[in-house]
């Protein structure tokens, strides 16, 4: 377990410079990059006990994407400028390398075996954040305008 | 009213504009326009947003109105995305009248671009996503250095073109080039994390997210393009990195 904390932790990190590079608004900052840890977290947890990267990326992205949704509707923000900022750590950026490693040492059937292995990551990751956006839609739309209707009222 | 229906146009317009400059979604740009425009009494309100143009046309009073701009440069950030999200919100709900939010937006569109901090930055972000993939401190270093030099070549990169294309390809060319030279230099680190660490922050995420939710609200042409953009950057990074780890 031990070896998981450290890069965890500097998922954290690395998701608040990313917001930070892309002039994030600040009072997204600490929550969306904590979102960014949490599915990393997730991620981690599940590749390790199931074994399989694709439904790890999937509910990690998920366990990112839906409460960046409801949070964005909270500090009333658009949801990208979370959601952005809380997936940068699941993006394939190891699979893609070693990919082109396999390639530029002429191993091509690692290698392409490796690009469509991210290519279906990526896939995973897309339909998770096609799920959270329709939660977003149809779940938390009414949900926060009864809500916004009610504050208005009392 | 105080100020005429042409400025309402041109300020629904430019906030659309600025959104799509910015890394907006299709949709919130196109709300953007027609919540200003029916808050100002128009009917029958015509927007369309694309990735390269905005048209919007309304009627008022009787008499119809149309305006046309283009999109030459996009770029990313999700400051400008809030602060233009927040501009329409105050104008549509009449809390903020048109002239302010000319001079907001004037404000936004001159804002420095303050590349130098953002370079740090993004190469400390880089640092870390060294570390997330099994780094230690000097790795944590070492692609601190490479990512900013790779930023440096990036602003250089960008001026090539219209499309991330070439800013991209060089960009992760040079981190890979880099990162070999600093494993020449230093024989026991590991290359790959500091290469992974810098390809991280070039590869397209804010492209496929936007496609994804383009495509989803309805708006097939710009989810469509979009998606062609994402995987046209994912291609030339990989491109970059494969042509210079294969010598």
């Amino acid at each position: 377990m031990e070896k998981y904390i450290f890069p965890v932790v500097a998922t954290f990190f690395a998701s608040l410079f990313y917001g930070l590079s892309l002039a994030a608004p600040k009072r997204s900052l600490i929550a969306a990059s904590f979102l960014g840890f949490l599915g990393f977290f997730v991620y981690s947890i599940l590749y390790e006990y199931t074994g399989s990267e694709y439904s790890a990326a999937f509910f990690g992205t998920l366990a990112a994407c839906i409460p960046a949704e409801f949070l964005a509707r909270t500090i009333k923000t658009p949801a990208t400028v979370i959601v952005f900022i809380s997936i940068i750590p699941l993006v394939p950026g190891l699979m893609l390398y070693q990919a082109m490693l396999f390639f530029a040492q002429n191993q091509l059937l690692e290698g392409a075996s490796m690009l469509i292995r991210t290519l279906i990551y990526a896939c995973c990751m897309a339909i998770a954040v096609t799920i959270s956006t329709m939660t977003g839609k149809y779940l938390f739309n009414p949900l926060f305008k009864k809500l916004n209707r009610k504050t208005k009222e009392s | 009213m105080k100020d005429s229906f042409e400025e309402y146009l041109d300020l629904a317009l430019k906030l659309s504009i600025a959104m799509l400059k910015n890394g907006g979604e299709t949709y919130r740009a196109e709300e953007c326009a027609r919540s200003i425009l029916a808050a100002c009494g128009a009917e029958s309100i015509q927007v369309l947003a694309l990735p390269t143009a905005v048209t919007a046309t309304a009627e008022y009073q009787g008499k119809s109105y149309t305006k046309v701009c283009s999109i030459r440069t996009r770029s990313n950030d999700l400051g400008n995305i809030d602060a233009l999200n927040t501009i329409s919100r105050e104008v549509s709900a009449r809390r903020m009248s048109c002239e302010d939010a000319l001079e907001k937006l004037k404000a936004i569109e001159q804002g420095k671009y303050a590349f130098f901090k953002r370079s740090i930055f993004s190469s400390f972000s880089s640092a870390a996503f060294a570390v997330m993939f099994s780094g230690g401190f000097l790795e944590f270093f070492l692609a601190f250095i490479v990512a900013f030099i790779a930023q440096m070549f990036l602003l250089a990169f960008k001026k090539i073109g219209s499309i991330t294309f070439f800013a991209n390809l060089g960009g992760s060319m040079i981190t890979a080039l880099l990162a070999r030279l600093s494993a020449a230099l230093f024989p026991e680190i590991n290359m790959s994390s500091i290469i992974i660490g810098g390809i991280m922050t070039l590869l397209p995420g804010l492209a496929m997210v936007n496609a994804i939710r383009d495509t989803l609200y309805g708006d097939i042409v710009s989810g469509t393009a979009r998606g062609v953009e994402a995987l046209l950057s994912a291609v030339s990074i990989a491109a970059g990195v494969g042509l210079m780890l294969a010598f």
